[in-house]
């Protein structure tokens, strides 16, 4: 199915772009981080720590998505003081 | 509390003369004095909050200047939190600055935030901060998470039972323990500010955001909803791994 990606962040200019359509052959959000981190392997280090929403509010790699269903990419939560 | 002093900012109706009051009257700790603690320590006495307690171990160092503007090159080899007392004080008077040094632990921690209104990160690690969130959700504390990496800061503001909790987005944060953490000089007077801005309001008893982020040198400002995790081990099922 087809979802539609809103970037932040740095993710932005990774790409050149806000806002993205990906491709998945899978049912959660994992599913589209892979699609995404494959297409940018720059990240894949920090694949596991992408802050990731549906349709606006916080979520976690294991929820499920629907065509239609908004997600948004995020970097990692950031450390230092 | 002279009211004269605060003119011009009771003026903002967000705030005004009762919320100044309100202000005189709160406690806040401040657990460590980097770039993000020095600049909160140095807004909330100005803004006029009762009391402060600025807790923090460290000496002061030349590579900590760029980013900690109410520091000089006299201060190198001082303790942070001590000058920052000295100097907080003669900023304002009518303010209780107390510079504590103690490193936190499990062991001091509850005692160190045990009358804290709020709680504002000023840490470097996600350690200390994962124990700040725990005393916090345990004593019903709000607090306030900060961090900086290069060009993008974040803040969120953490009310227990009510918001999520730093352990609710615990997927999202890296074991980052690499060395020296980058970061541009005039990003942590930024996110201090955002960071103070939350406080107050937290104090006042306002409605916060969700979890801001700020990139300085992209200009831009983004903002995430987040909701509770009913299944956190933190804030849903209460079981404390560290304290």
């Amino acid at each position: 199915m087809k979802i539609k990606v809103r970037l932040f962040g740095r993710y932005r200019d990774i790409t050149g772009k806000k806002e993205l359509e990906l491709v998945v052959n899978g049912n959660t959000i994992w599913h589209v981080v892979n699609v995404f981190v494959k297409q940018h392997p720059a990240i894949e280090k920090e694949k596991k720590f992408i802050m990731v929403s549906k349709n606006n509010t916080y979520t976690t790699f294991d929820e499920t998505i629907e065509e239609g269903d908004t997600i948004t990419i995020s970097p990692p939560v950031v450390s230092g003081g | 509390m002279n009211v004269n002093r605060y003119r011009r900012q009771i003026l903002v109706k967000e705030l005004n003369e009762k919320g100044q009051h309100i202000l005189s009257k709160k406690h806040v700790v401040i657990i460590g004095i980097g770039g993000l603690g020095s600049n909160s320590a140095n807004i909330l006495v100005r803004t006029g909050v009762g009391s402060i307690d600025i807790i923090d171990y460290d000496l002061l160092d030349l590579t900590n200047l760029h980013r900690m503007s109410i520091f000089n090159e006299k201060d190198g080899g001082k303790l942070k939190c001590k000058i920052l007392e000295k100097k907080l004080q003669r900023v304002n008077s009518e303010v209780t600055v107390r510079g504590i040094k103690k490193r936190i632990t499990k062991e001091n921690i509850e005692s160190a935030v045990r009358n804290a209104d709020v709680i504002l990160d000023g840490t470097d690690n996600m350690e200390t901060r994962f124990l700040i969130n725990e005393v916090a959700v345990k004593n019903n504390i709000s607090w306030i998470y900060a961090g900086i990496h290069t060009t993008v800061g974040m803040v969120m503001g953490i009310v227990p039972k009510q918001t999520p909790c730093l352990k609710c987005i615990s997927h999202s944060i890296a074991d980052n323990k690499t060395g020296e953490i980058p970061v541009l000089g005039n990003l942590p007077v930024t996110i201090a500010s955002i960071q103070c801005t939350e406080t107050l309001k937290l104090l006042l008893g306002k409605q916060l955001f969700g979890l801001i982020t700020y990139d300085i040198w992209n200009q831009r400002f983004e903002q995430i909803n987040i909701k509770r995790n009913p299944e956190c081990i933190c804030c849903g099922k209460e079981l404390f791994e560290l304290i």
